[in-house]
Order: structure tokens, then sequence, then C-alpha cells
């Protein structure tokens, strides 16, 4: 048997051979979840319309308030548009991408979680390779189309640059990745506690509402929360403001990045410490 | 004896409706410790709304809503709405029992299938009340909660709670008994849900909406769910305000009871 060096070219191809082997792994599983999901084209396509609807109503909560009372803490429309936009269309990809998390709790009480474990793969790319929830494309036509218009409207005013929208791509990408690690770390808490329907309720739904608005109209405590313990402020509030000319340097387009890769770590950690806790409910 | 014999008939009629109300309590008992968590997101949602109201509004206030009675407003109904909009689950149970089949063994009960879900689903929701709603307002007194000076304002207030406790029940076992022709629920209780959110006046009051649209919302069921309770509870309004939820509750009964006579008829039991 040999052994292989760290950071030798074998190990360095052998990693990278691995990466290809679990990205192929990665699409040819979530296209099989797809082809399954297009069995049922008009249940995908009448689901879809309905959550655009469905979350058009948050909006238009947002556009009848600011209709009455003209703006949110010195935000008018179009600029809550885009923040609500970047939020929706983070929230939306990771809801696509990440939607085992959300129901993590079932594997967790009926033992599933023993089949992923069997798997020579690890078991959170395992457990988010199982399904892609193509309905939730809806949160993204919904964000994009609502933060597009208000983007546009706000280019044509000058108060936003065609180059900015990219940066709004970004933290978009920024926001999904940041919902993908809290979700991740509440996930988690179902090695100890097993039931977490409730707390997913307070560490994703109730700050995912909370970052459609700026968030300097909150207390501090809760601000301050959004930004550093469930920190979905760093994806979309933080650049946003810097774009919009609200405050902040250069520097708060650089914080969604670094946010992403310490909120993954820490997720990834919390998953691991939960894991080595697992035990089964099987029989 | 002649003359008590109708009462004690009443009495073991109703005696099962309160037997299966109970029940619907009991069986949410069990959860009672994660409900309270549930509790904790809810009462964030309110702060969301509170701060939201707090940001907008000009120093004037809005018509009879200053900040305070906003506060107010957003207390009492993130309270209320676990009794009359939040945890609704009978379109549910009737969908399912509808897929499964077992939907012929709850119609062959010798009591009314409309009334049997109804007293099951109003004791779920007097615990949604107890165990998730005034959890939410004890939360929410620490930013304001309104407590009426008139005695009969509490009666009145009680009084359309429970009759838009019950519209909301009637709301979504409409919903369920869809189920018979469509199988699928899903449109019909997302539309439901929406105009319940949206015209009963949870997160603003309806004076908020353009006017056509308030015009809209002031008479439809929808605003006996929050709204119209909310405005008693704030002594905004008087007791009228308990006349248009006592007409839907009629209307929406009548419309139930024929619903389930022709669901009745249309019954096709899935499975072997």
């Amino acid at each position: 048997m040999t052994r292989q060096r760290p950071f030798s070219g074998e190990a360095a191809h052998g990693s990278s051979s691995r990466f290809l082997a679990a990205g192929r792994l990665y699409w040819l599983l979530l296209s099989a979840g797809v082809r399954a999901k297009m069995q049922y084209k008009f249940n995908f396509i009448s689901s879809t319309l309905i959550q655009v609807a469905g979350g058009l109503y948050d909006f238009s909560l947002i556009a009848v308030l600011l209709w009455r009372f003209k703006s949110i803490h010195g935000w008018n429309i179009y600029e809550v548009g885009v923040l609500y936009g970047v939020s929706r269309v983070g929230y939306g990809l990771y809801r696509i991408f990440g939607n085992e998390l959300e129901r993590f709790e079932s594997y967790i009480v009926r033992g599933d979680f023993d089949s992923v474990l069997v798997r020579p793969w690890p078991s959170l790319f395992m457990l988010l390779s199982r399904n892609v929830e193509l309905s939730q494309i809806s949160l993204v036509i919904e964000g994009a189309g609502v933060g597009g218009v208000s983007a546009m409207s706000l280019v044509r005013t000058g108060a936003l640059r065609w180059t900015d929208v990219g940066w709004l791509l970004y933290a978009s990408l920024a926001s999904a990745c940041l919902y993908t690690a809290v979700a991740i770390a509440t996930a988690s808490a179902a090695f100890h506690i097993v039931r977490i329907e409730e707390l997913q309720v307070f560490t994703q739904n109730a700050p995912s509402t909370a970052g459609l608005y700026p968030l300097d109209i909150y207390p501090a405590w809760l601000k301050y929360t959004l930004l550093t313990v469930i920190p979905l402020g760093l994806g979309n509030y933080i650049p946003v403001k810097f774009l919009l000319g609200k405050g902040g340097t250069w520097f708060n387009l650089a914080v969604p990045a670094l946010a992403c890769v310490l909120s993954l770590r820490v997720a990834n950690r919390l998953w691991h410490l939960g894991e080595s806790r697992y035990h089964s409910t099987g029989s | 004896m002649l003359l008590t014999a109708p009462l004690t008939n009443l009495s073991l009629k109703t005696r099962k409706y309160w037997v299966l109300m109970s029940r619907g309590f009991l069986q949410n008992l069990q959860y009672s410790a994660s409900h309270l968590i549930n509790a904790v997101a809810s009462a964030v949602f309110g702060i969301i709304y509170i701060y939201l109201w707090k940001s907008v509004m000009p120093p004037t206030g809005f018509g009879d809503y200053s900040y305070p009675t906003m506060v107010y407003y957003v207390s009492f109904n993130e309270t209320t709405m676990w009794f009359t909009q939040f945890g609704i689950r009978c379109h549910v149970r009737i969908r399912d029992a509808v897929r499964s089949g077992n939907i012929a063994q709850e119609l062959v009960r010798p009591m009314s299938f409309f009334l049997y879900t109804v007293a099951y689903e109003y004791g779920s929701m007097i615990y949604g009340l107890i165990f998730r709603g005034i959890p939410v307002g004890l939360m929410l007194s620490t930013i304001g909660f309104y407590l009426p000076k008139n005695p009969a304002t509490w009666f009145w207030t009680l009084l359309a709670l429970l009759l838009g406790c019950y519209i909301g029940i009637v709301d979504l076992y409409l919903v369920g008994i869809t189920a018979f022709w469509t199988t699928e629920i899903r449109t019909v209780y997302w539309t439901v849900a929406m105009l319940s959110l949206g015209l009963g006046g949870a997160s603003m009051p309806i004076e908020v909406l353009p006017a056509p649209v308030y015009g809209l919302a002031r008479w439809s069921p929808f605003a006996c769910l929050s709204f119209n309770p909310a405005r008693i509870y704030l002594e905004l309004s008087g007791a009228e305000l308990i006349w248009p939820a006592v007409v839907w509750s009629v209307v929406l009964t009548l419309f139930a009871h024929r619903a389930t006579e022709l669901a009745r008829r249309k019954l096709e039991v899935q499975g072997g």
C-alpha cells in the first residue's frame, strides 16, 4: 500500500478527480429528481404560479404601505424593491437546492438518515443531492421580477449604475449561501433535539421576513442578531445599502463573500459535530 | 319528566360535540413545548410589523390610528390570529380522507359531518389561543398591549373572536370540501389564505388599502377574522361590528351544509 503525500501532484489529481466525480454524481441525481418532478407537469406549473401569486402578496403588503406612506426609513418603493428582490432570489435559490434541509426533521424522526449515512459520500452532500425542489423557482421568478423592475427604475433615475446590477446578482448568490449556512446549522440541531420545525420558524422564516425591510428600522438587538448570529442581513442589506448610496464603503461589497465562507465553515462544523452524536431510531 | 326529556335529549346531542372539542384540545397538548418555541418566532413577526409601522407612520398618525394604537393593533392580532386563522387543519384532514378513501367512514358516522369537523377544530383553536396566542401576547406586551377600560368591551371582543374563529374554520372547511371534486385543494387554499390575511386586516388595518379594496374588505367575511375584533377590543368601534360576523356565520353555515350534501352525493371512494 502506498501512502500519498499531502499536496503532492498525485493527491491533487486524486482530490480533483473526486471533485469531478462528486459533480457528475450531483448532476446525475439532480437530473433524475427533475425528470421525476416533470412527470407531473401540470402540477408543477400550477403550483409554481400559485406560489408566485402567494409570494407577491408579501410585496403587495410593502407596496400598499409605501403607496400610502411614501417611504420606509427613507427607502422608497424601488429601493425596498431591490432589497426585496435580492432577498427573495437568494431565498429561492436556497429552497431549490437545499430543500431537504427544510424537511430534515423527518429524516431523524423516521430514521431515514441511516440511508444517507451508508452512502460512500459525505452525508451533507448526499442529503442535498437527493432532491431539487423546482417549484421553489417561483420565489426566484417573483424576486427577479420585483427586483428587476425596481433596479431598472433606479438605473433610469441614476440612483443605480448598470454595473451595480452585477453586484446585485452577486448579493443574491451570497444570500443563497447564507440561507444555506443558517439552514445547515438549524438542521444540525435535529441531531441533538430531534424536533426542529418550530426552531426553523425562529431561525429561518422570521429572519427571512425581517430581511425584506431595511434593518435600520429594527431595535438594535434584532438588527445585530441579523448581522451576527443569524447573518442573513450580511448578504442582502449590507451590500444593497452601499449600492444605493445609503452609507458604507466598498468593504460592504466584500462582506457577503467573507460572511459566506465563515458561515459555511461554522455550519459544516456544527453538522459534523451533530452527526457524530447521531443515534438511529431504526429497529 | 316529559318537560325535561327534550332538554336531556339536547344535552346528549351537544355533549358529543363537547367531547370532540375536548379531543381537539387535548391532542394538541402533547406538542405544547414546541409550540412555545414557535410563539417566540411569532412574537418576532409581531416585532417586525410593529417597527415597520413605527418607521412608516407620520407623527400625526393615520385615521383612527396613532403609533401606540398601531402597536396595540398588531399585538392584539398576533395574539388572536392563533385563534381565528393560524393552525386550522380541517381542510387538510378532509383532503387526506378523500384521497385515502377514509372519507366514507367519516361520512357514515351518526352525526353531522360538518358539526363533527367544526367541533373538533374549535377545540384545537382554543388550544391555539391558550398555548400559542397568549404567550405571543405576553411577549409583545413588553412593547405594548392594550387593556380595554369598559368591561362590556371584553364581552363583545370575546363574542367577535368566537364568531371569527367559527368563520375561519368554515372557510377552510369549504376549501376541504372542494377535494370531493378536485382531490387537490392547493389553489383554493392559497386563494382563501391570501384573502384572509390581506382583506382580514391581520398585519394592517384595512383602511390602509385603496378605497375600492377597502369597501370590498370591510363587508367580506375576512374582516371578521382580525379587523373587526381588533377594532372592538381597541374601543375604536362598538358592538355593531358583531353583526357582520353573525350574518356571515349564518350564510356560511347554510352554504357549508349545502356543500356537504352535494359532496355526499358526489362521493367517490379512492383505494381498495
